[in-house]
């Protein structure tokens, strides 16, 4: 009787061992994509001129209005939702005058900014002005293109004859 | 005769499990896989998206091998475990990634396929000369709708 326990257990092992399972014919791998965030700004000019002549001013107020319509345009690609300020570098332009007239501080004020047929937004101090928000998309997407206008206006007598000069930093940033 | 039965199985398990011990080991299964890749990274850096579409295509060389131990003919098949990828960390919200943007070929060329949670045949073969390896390529399409971070999905492979 013994013998018999001793040998069922045996033969049921040498019956159901593991040379007689199936292979495994099933693996899994597991796949991670590192996406890096994208925000990329590309601009077709750097610099944009308006210039004054005589003729621009009027006879009587002495003023004068010059624009320069998509005089840069910017391009937007990225994937996630942006948004496009502008900001000057100082509260005024920077003066070289023709001549020996004195630097009037010609308030950046005196420029405006617009895109698409909105209304010009002049600028106010060292402070951003939004242009443009959007969502993922490269070039080729609606609204990714973003000409700006710029309008500036000048006076006779507070304007003296020179080179007015403003820098402008346009920065794109995740929203 | 019912007396000497039990001794009869007895001596008949003995003689099964002595045959059992002597005989040399059961021939090798006649299909079966192994996998030297569990996890492959894809990195998509910012470079690699088209400024004017948006979109991205990074192909990893040979991300994937395994290999295969066949006495006959076998297929090789893999599908997705879930039908979009998890968006696992970044800045963003993530979207529902589809694993469809997800393609595997032969390593080197051949015609991809289009990952799906439907098994998809990607190689086959006939016997093989032991554990024979079988690369493959990924081909991972990225579009501006994918937000930055660390998107993953599980690929599950069969062999029949």
């Amino acid at each position: 009787m013994k013998i018999k326990n001793l040998f069922f257990p045996l033969v049921m092992s040498a019956l159901c061992g593991p040379s007689l399972l199936p292979a495994q014919t099933t693996k899994q791998v597991t796949v991670n994509a590192s996406v890096a965030e994208m925000l990329s700004l590309t601009v077709d000019a750097s610099s944009v001129t308006l210039a004054f002549v005589a003729a621009d001013y009027d006879a009587n107020t002495g003023l004068a209005t010059k624009t320069a319509a998509k005089a840069t345009t910017f391009s937007v690609s990225a994937n996630r939702a942006w948004k496009l300020t502008v900001r000057p570098g100082d509260q005024y332009f920077t003066f070289t005058p023709l001549g020996t007239a004195q630097d009037p501080r010609k308030p950046v004020s005196t420029l405006a900014t617009r895109t698409g047929v909105a209304a010009y937004a002049p600028f106010s101090g060292v402070t951003d002005i939004p242009v443009a928000t959007g969502t993922g998309g490269g070039y080729s997407k609606t609204g990714n293109i973003i000409p700006v206008d710029y309008q500036m206006t000048s006076a006779l007598a507070t304007d003296p004859p020179g080179a007015y000069v403003l820098t402008l930093t346009y920065t794109l940033a995740a929203q | 005769m019912a007396r000497h039965f039990p001794r009869q199985l007895a001596r008949a398990c003995g003689l099964a499990v002595l045959t059992a011990l002597a005989s040399p080991p059961a021939p090798a299964a006649a299909l079966a896989l192994r996998q030297v890749t569990t996890i492959v990274n894809i990195p998509v850096p910012a470079g690699a998206f088209d400024l004017v579409t948006g979109r991205a295509a990074v192909t990893v060389s040979s991300g994937i091998v395994m290999q295969v131990n066949a006495t006959g003919s076998w297929h090789l098949q893999v599908r997705a475990t879930s039908a979009t990828f998890t968006y696992l960390t970044g800045p963003g919200t993530g979207h529902p990634k589809p694993v469809a943007e997800l393609q595997l070929r032969p390593a080197g060329g051949g015609s991809a396929s289009v990952i799906s949670t439907s098994y998809r045949t990607i190689t086959s073969g006939s016997k093989t000369t032991g554990w024979d390896d079988y690369a493959f390529d990924l081909i991972l399409q990225v579009t501006s709708a994918d937000a930055g971070g660390l998107y993953s999905v599980t690929l599950e492979f069969n062999v029949y």
